[in-house]
């Protein structure tokens, strides 16, 4: 017998279609990254200095992308803010309740919700969220760094709130059960066994919301009032701004491409991948790590 | 010091409000959405092109563009993301290889969505002189859909018991015959899912193709590969920005519930495949 | 009941009962658990449930402190007693009431935290100084037989010690506390059986301070323990009485071939 027969040539043909799809995959991420990179030449040579600065006005020659990077941490600050704290007590009522019922409508709802398109989100904000803020505080405009805050956190509500709610759920029962055996109320199992227990899935949930945050473009360019300044005083979130996202969704289709206006939003853009990239690999290196770690001998 | 039993009321008041402002948000989205979309929505909506940049008309032409993009991005990204898959699955062995793999497909997962549209932009329109064209649309939505599909795939070889793979290689099949007849069969229901979760997103994005696969007006049906069209999102987006006009406003959210009832139907029909096609094996 | 003469244990005046029970039920939706438990726990010495798996053990100590109560579709028949207050009294601070029936589990189960943390991790709402905090926890793992092996270790993580060690952590934690009484679900099930000695040993001990209710299926370790002996089937309570009485002459021939006839063969 022939055991070292070759391959038949469909067979090979087959290997390499599978082998140059794999290539193909894993290859586009970085080819993302090429490919920006290959346009940041103009303003690097042109003006990298101004970069840094926080006037943007390309008439001028200036680039300075302080005023979208400030906007994009504060919008995302804003919405962790308001979500975090609201998603993870919600959660905690959800996988504590005894109602299997009250979860399940939940849990459908949430997902329905996380299905809806970010213009949608937008839509929302424009119609209602913004006007709400303009006539509540009694503004001209509502279109704010605070009212791209409140959609946002109206939008990544519903990952934190199911990624924390499987969190806590998986918290084994014994654990809690014989922490309550103990006397604990439900607040000091929660708090002290249930949370520390989950915390580091939690924490990947944050992540993941705040990576989403920073990418979000379409809910956050229609209601933050594109304005490339810094609020003056700095955290006056009552003022419009810029993020990075929505610089690029205003200004994109308006630059001629391979100028230096051009690829200063393209070296935004980049920023803004690395970003989102580092929190997402922290995101999965949290949720694959092995628990460890010593404490205290006493609390 | 507040006593532990008062600690646990102002605890549980603290969930109970949350889970009050939570539910009142998920309600109101859901109830804005829905009412304000029913009004908006008729046959004549959903079968007329739009007029006056959209304020006046329907959406044909939208509710077009959208499945014509997302379908074509659909139908490249299937061979990809199965071939891939089973590479991944069935060819590297080695931990650090596979590591690398997942790693990628993870951090395509987490590019933002505006930057696939930058990347479209300069690639595609600029670099290749596509100038705006559904198909490059097509191709850039397939590339964010493959994270998705790929590693619905994946789980789904990744169920498939060792023994199925042994027994193949007894017969004395080749790993490429084993992959065609016996890991693709047992593992489609991930693939289908996988995409149909992947298209029920890939639909509603406007960042990625705003730039370069889409017109606000005037766009029909294409004659060719590049040609621009217009689709739901886009369409909302121009709208949203008129939003002082009560009738485009009114127009707006009937794409909105559209689109949103496409992006169920996707995710419904994922639901389905998911229990239709899962082989016997698994079941 | 026609049964409930046996039911009744030696020292069945109230002063002498920890826990007693009167016509106890619990049922999971529409699934009978338990049903008419008519029982008296003394308040000395170690009382033994024994029955054939799912005879609803479990579901009895675990009604006792109520740690079942947040599982869906669980309601409770008839009365139960503790210390003559009603368990599951509308005004029952359940907390307190946990706090004073101690309760080991099957599985050992610690915190990730130290050794000494998991002690003291029932104690709450007292200010205690370190020197008080080392005594509570000296005084604990001796109690459980467990100082000598982590005096030296008290500050490495809980989930470092091996499962028998664990299991009488467990015992330990539940003793910081003080407890009145002690649930104890097969708490050797899942230990070699050098430990299984050593807890035997100290349920003994423990015996004759407090009241311990303890579950096996180990019917020599039963023998080897038990003051007293209750036997569950089927979720009602077949025979109940004194160790010796019920290991050597049974009154219903259906405890005699679960207890005795086994016996008869070592
Ligand atoms: N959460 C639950 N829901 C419904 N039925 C339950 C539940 N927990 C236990 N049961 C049922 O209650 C009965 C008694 O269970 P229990 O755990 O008390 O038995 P057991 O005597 O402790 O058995 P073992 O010796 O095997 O531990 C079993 O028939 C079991 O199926
Ligand atoms: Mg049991």
């Amino acid at each position: 017998m022939d055991f070292t027969r070759p391959a038949p040539p469909s067979g090979r043909a087959l290997r390499s279609y599978f082998l140059i799809s794999a290539l193909i995959c894993a290859a586009i991420c970085a080819v993302i990254l090429i490919t920006l990179l290959g346009q940041t030449g103009p303003v690097l040579s042109h003006n990298p200095a101004s970069l840094f600065g926080t006037v943007w006005n390309p008439n001028l020659g200036q680039y300075g992308i302080i005023p979208m990077l400030y906007g994009s941490i504060v919008v995302m600050v804003i919405a962790m803010a308001i979500a975090l704290p609201l998603g993870v007590l919600t959660a905690i009522y959800i996988a504590e309740t005894r109602s299997a019922r009250l979860r399940g409508i939940i849990k459908s709802a949430l997902e329905v919700l996380a299905g809806i398109p970010s213009i949608v989100y937008g839509l929302i904000g424009v119609a209602y969220i913004s006007v709400w803020v303009a006539k509540g505080l009694d503004l001209q405009t509502g279109r704010l760094i605070l009212t791209a805050g409140l959609i946002l956190a109206v939008m990544i509500l519903p990952t934190i709130l199911t990624l924390t709610e499987d969190a806590i759920s998986n918290v084994p029962v014994i654990q809690r059960e014989n922490a309550r055996a103990l006397g604990l109320y439900r607040h000091e199992v929660i708090l002290d066994v249930v949370l520390p227990h989950a915390r580091r899935d939690i924490l990947a949930a944050g992540l993941l919301a705040l990576g989403r945050a920073l990418g979000e473009t379409m809910a956050v360019m229609l209601v933050i009032g594109s304005l490339d300044r810094l609020p003056s005083p700095i955290f006056n979130v009552l003022s419009s701004g810029q993020t990075i996202t929505s610089k690029l969704g205003r200004e994109l289709g308006e630059s001629a491409f391979g100028s230096a206006h051009f690829s200063a939003l393209v070296l935004m853009g980049l920023i803004l991948v690395l970003i989102t990239l580092t929190l997402t690999g922290a995101a999965q290196w949290l949720i694959n790590r092995r628990p460890n770690g010593v404490e205290a001998i006493y609390d | 010091m507040i006593s532990r039993a008062a600690k646990e009321h102002i605890f549980a008041a603290a969930t109970r409000a949350a889970l009050g402002l939570s539910v009142c948000i998920l309600a109101f989205l859901l109830g804005a959405i829905i009412v304000r979309g029913a009004q908006a929505i008729s046959l004549d909506f959903l079968f007329m092109p739009s007029r006056d940049f959209g304020s006046r008309g329907g959406i044909s032409y939208q509710i077009f563009g959208s499945l014509l993009i997302v379908l074509t991005a659909g139908l490249i990204a299937a061979p990809l993301a199965l071939g891939a898959s089973v590479y991944r699955s069935e060819y590297i062995k080695n931990t650090a290889a596979q590591r690398l793999f997942d790693l990628a497909l993870y951090g395509l997962n987490g590019v933002p969505s505006i930057i696939f549209g930058l990347f479209g932009l300069i690639l595609f329109v600029n670099i290749f002189g596509t100038g705006l064209s559904w198909f490059v649309g097509a191709v850039i939505l397939a590339i964010m859909m493959l994270p998705t599909a790929c590693m619905a795939t994946i789980s789904a070889m990744r169920g498939i018991d060792t023994p199925y793979r042994e027994n193949a290689y007894a017969l004395g099949l080749t790993r490429e015959q084993t992959a065609l007849r016996i890991i693709i069969p047992q593992s489609l229901h991930g693939l289908v899912t996988g995409l149909l979760i992947g298209l029920a997103r890939a639909i509603g994005e406007t960042a990625p193709i705003m730039f370069i696969a889409t017109a606000f007006s005037g766009a029909g049906v294409p004659s060719s590969l590049a040609e621009p069209v217009a689709t739901l999102p886009t369409h909302i987006l121009a709208l949203a920005q008129q939003a002082a006009d009560p009738a485009a406003l009114q127009n707006a959210w009937g794409a909105s519930f559209t689109l949103i009832a496409l992006v169920a139907m996707f995710s419904l029909a994922a639901f389905f495949a998911r229990a239709r096609l899962l082989p016997l094996s698994q079941r | 009941m026609p049964q409930s003469q046996h039911l009744k244990l030696v020292s069945s005046a109230p002063h002498h009962v920890a826990i007693s029970l009167e016509n106890f039920g619990v049922w999971f939706g529409d699934s009978c658990i338990l049903s008419g438990v008519n029982a008296h726990l003394p308040k000395r010495g170690v009382t033994v449930l024994v029955g054939p798996s799912g005879a609803g053990k479990s579901t009895l100590l675990r009604a006792l402190n109520r740690i079942s109560d947040d599982m869906a579709g669980l309601s409770i028949q008839g009365r139960a007693y503790f210390e003559g207050c009603e368990i599951y009294a509308k005004d029952c601070d359940v907390t307190k009431l946990r706090a004073r029936i101690g309760m080991v589990f099957q599985k050992p189960c610690v915190f990730p935290r130290s050794i000494a943390q998991n002690v003291l991790f029932g104690l709450r709402g007292v200010k205690l100084s370190q020197a008080q905090k080392h005594d509570i926890v000296e005084q604990a793992l001796r109690g459980a037989a467990l100082w000598n092996d982590v005096h030296a270790r008290l500050g490495e993580r809980a989930d470092t010690l091996s499962m028998g060690q664990q299991q009488r952590l467990c015992i330990a934690r539940a003793l910081a506390l003080k407890p009145d009484v002690l649930l104890m679900d097969e708490p050797t099930a899942s230990v070699d059986p050098v430990s299984a000695r050593t807890i035997e040993a100290l349920m003994r001990d423990l015996g004759r301070t407090i009241p311990v209710l303890t579950v096996t299926h180990n019917l020599a370790q039963a023998k080897r323990i038990a003051d007293h002996v209750l036997f569950l089937c089927e979720g009602q309570l077949v025979e109940a009485g004194d160790a010796a009485h019920m290991f050597s002459n049974a009154a219903l021939p259906k405890t005699q071939t679960y207890l005795c006839d086994e016996f008869c063969e070592c």
